[in-house]
């Protein structure tokens, strides 16, 4: 917890990213307001990541998935998504301060792509939401660029050995979204059937789907 | 979207044992999701329906149509919570 704490903290000094940029008086204002609810005893620091954390897994990704699922079922979008993702995205009228510079990479039968920020914790907010903890952690950081194979079986990924790891490193300028390989027997689903079975993980590239 | 899609156990006491509201407008900064949350928790806490705290949003946007939404949620909690 510390290191997420501290890493957060050295990122938040002085670079240009847009993470680090001073709080608006709006985030101000928000922050003042839950710490007042949290001194009034009304919530709670717990509750509240609880709910921040289901938000994270769950509705964030939404939009990115709304992507992949289109490039599964329409060829002319999935090379338009490929081709510039920021610009695929805004034909679904997602759009948003960090996704403007978006590159999706695809798996295949012999590549599997990973994404890291191994600088700090940039991600393409408006597709996949708020990153999740754990991505933001040094060893994740670290080790999805020194040993990628044994951190993609840590998450239950097991890529073959005859299938390329590629590993994408995330800056302010270059968000990366991975665009899994469509689960075998999904013939028969609709597109969003489809964008409910691709997870944020999987965008990531830590899962298959 | 529902607590019972999450698939987490907590203990039978936490914050997602009720149904979670959808969100309408997807999070763009952490703080939209912390303030959004926040008002979930509280209402909870205050016994609210939900339809309480959209009910002050509603009239949070209609105060001021221009101003961003997660700004307008943070004035209708300062609303919902103010006594």
């Amino acid at each position: 917890m510390s290191t997420t704490a501290e890493h957060d903290h050295a990122h938040e000094d002085g670079t240009t990213h847009v993470g680090a940029r001073t709080k608006a008086p709006a985030e101000l204002r928000a922050l003042a307001l839950e710490a007042e609810l949290i001194e009034r005893g009304l919530v709670s620091t717990d509750a509240i990541d609880t709910v921040v954390e289901f938000f994270q897994n769950e509705v964030g990704p939404r939009n990115g998935a709304r992507l992949v699922a289109r490039a599964w079922v329409e060829p002319e979008f999935r090379g338009r998504l490929l081709a510039d993702a920021s610009a695929a995205a805004r034909e679904l009228d997602i759009s948003g301060m960090e996704g403007d510079h978006m590159i999706a990479v695809e798996n295949t039968d012999t590549v599997h792509n990973l994404v890291v920020c191994t600088l700090c914790s940039c991600y393409p907010w408006p597709v996949l939401g708020v990153p999740p903890v754990w991505y933001k952690s040094a060893p994740y950081r670290a080790r999805a660029v020194r040993e990628p194979r044994g951190l993609l079986a840590e998450f239950g990924l097991d890529v073959p050995a005859d299938v390329e790891v590629r590993v994408w490193d995330s800056s302010a300028e270059l968000r990366y979204l991975v665009v899994p390989r469509r689960p075998a027997g999904t013939d028969q689903l609709s597109e969003d059937e489809l964008a409910a079975l691709v997870t944020r993980n999987g965008m990531i590239g830590v899962a298959p789907v | 979207m529902t607590a019972a899609s999450s698939e987490r156990d907590h203990g039978g006491q936490g914050p997602l044992d009720q149904p979670l509201p959808d969100v309408e407008i997807p999070f763009d900064a952490p703080w939209h999701a912390r303030i959004f949350a926040t008002a979930v928790v509280a209402c909870q806490q205050l016994g609210l329906p939900w339809d309480a705290f959209r009910d002050q949003l509603k009239e949070a946007v209609a105060a001021d149509p221009q101003r961003p939404y997660y700004e307008s949620v943070t004035e209708a909690l300062e609303q919902l919570t103010a006594h």
